[in-house]
């Protein structure tokens, strides 16, 4: 147990950091920037509880938003996902998900089908980035502006997400 | 009372979810009064702190280009030097509103809708909320929150920002915007129809507020777009007057809305200037 906390403090670390100096400055045509922070909740145990998954996701938020120089919209995005996840889970896994947390996260991705993966991943980034756009401009006049923005941001941030995570599981013992 | 406490215990995930969301989003709604929190500004400059000290290495690269840059400056600065000499007595320089003072980007967002920078100098330089920010080719934004070493600058990029400009040939003034979109182009509000205004007039700050002094480059009108056409189709009706009470008429005078390309790059900012007018407080006192 003590293992899997250093594994998530090391997480935590380093996703704040490339987020906050590195892929905040991306720009990507200008206005889209990739959310690789998501990789830290959506390879998060599952074998965590989840109250302290909640609070660990919250206190991520905050960390990123110290970077972006805003208070409280990173951290509501974040925490809503993490509050949402396990649903997500027993919804695209089905059966295959185990609340207990005996699976490693490669045996997600070798076993499960390409629909899956996609489906889950997806689903969190398209969640995150609607909240995350929503709640920064708080209007209705941009209603159509944060859609689009929402859906290029989202293909931006599946990419390199599902990039990191095939990263990350080859050094997965 | 058993039940109640059963329940809690029972949906124990969404009641620390509650909780936790009510507090980030009082964090959202009340973000100018925590900002003001001395936990906040001592992690605040954490955050700033490790993004100056990565900031070294990219800026390293970009030498050059900072180093033509300030060249090219310092050679319209001394073209307008010579010119004062010769033109003007020295009896008008004494008479000083704004000082210049330099400062350095350390990071800067383009990819929110509320974009904001953090430049190097706070408190401790002398700087203060509400003074605008310019650049070598144009404005950058103004400050709106400072701690003791570095402050946050709002800058044009952001759909809560508000400049007034004008129009350099026929001096109409107007409201400066930003829609989201594009990060080379800003939206120019409430110019009259009647301002005979072309492609490619530029725009300058005007000078209203005391932020900016006046005659400051903004950007080239690029594109004129009519506000008001669908209002602007007559509405004739036969019949008794009488009847027609549910009629509204709205003769409103049509508005002008021009798209302005930025002089700024906003992708590349290093060297910036911070602008403090010596008159703001008389200003301010007279304004109430």
């Amino acid at each position: 147990m003590v293992s899997i906390y250093l594994l998530i403090i090391k997480r935590f670390i380093f996703l704040v950091l490339i987020q906050g100096l590195i892929f905040n400055n991306f720009d990507f045509f200008d206005i889209y920037d990739p959310y690789v922070c998501l990789v830290f909740i959506i390879t998060f145990p599952v074998k965590v509880n989840k109250i302290t998954f909640m609070i660990i996701s919250f206190v991520f938020g905050f960390a990123l938003d110290l970077y972006t120089n805003t208070l409280g919209i990173n951290t509501a995005a974040c925490l809503s996902i993490a509050f949402l996840r396990s649903y997500i889970l027993n919804f695209v896994f089905g059966s295959f998900y185990d609340p207990h947390g005996i699976k490693l996260m490669k045996n997600y991705v070798i076993e499960s089908t390409f629909s899956q993966k996609f489906l889950y991943i997806s689903s969190i980034i398209l969640i995150h980035h609607l909240i995350l756009f929503s709640l920064e401009t708080f209007s209705f006049e941009f209603i159509s502006l944060i859609i689009i923005k929402t859906i290029i941001t989202s293909i931006i941030s599946l990419i390199f997400c599902a990039t990191f995570i095939y990263i990350m599981i080859e050094n997965e013992k | 009372m058993q039940q109640i406490i059963d329940f809690i215990i029972r949906k124990k995930d969404v009641v620390v979810y509650l909780i936790l969301l009510i507090f980030s989003l009082t964090l959202v709604f009340n973000s100018n009064y925590f900002h003001k929190s001395k936990v906040l500004i001592f992690s605040n400059s954490i955050a700033n702190y490790s993004t100056e000290n990565f900031n070294y290495l990219n800026e390293y690269f970009e030498l050059k280009k900072i180093n033509s840059s300030l060249l090219e400056e310092n050679l319209v600065l001394k073209n307008q030097l010579e010119k004062i000499n010769k033109n003007i007595s020295l009896d008008s320089l004494t008479n000083i509103n704004f000082t210049f003072r330099n400062a350095k980007v350390i990071s800067n967002n383009l990819s929110s809708f509320k974009n904001h920078l953090i430049i190097n100098k706070g408190v401790r330089h002398g700087l203060k909320n509400e003074m605008g920010v310019i650049n070598s080719t144009g404005i950058v934004g103004i400050i709106n929150r400072t701690s003791k070493n570095y402050s946050s600058v709002m800058s044009v990029l952001n759909i809560d920002t508000k400049i007034n400009a004008k129009v350099k040939r026929t001096s109409h003034f107007g409201t400066l915007e930003w829609n989201g979109r594009r990060t080379s182009y800003l939206v120019l509000n409430d110019i009259p129809e009647t301002a005979n205004i072309k492609v490619g007039d530029s725009i300058i700050t005007g000078g209203m507020s005391l932020i900016f002094p006046e005659g400051i480059n903004i950007g080239v009108v690029s594109e004129i777009i009519n506000q008001n056409k669908i209002s602007d189709t007559v509405v004739r009706f036969k019949g008794n007057i009488n009847e027609a009470n549910y009629l509204d008429f709205e003769f409103k005078e049509n508005y002008l809305t021009v798209k302005v390309k930025l002089h700024t790059d906003m992708n590349n900012l290093n060297n910036v200037y911070v602008i403090e007018s010596l008159n703001r407080k008389e200003f301010q006192k007279i304004k109430k």
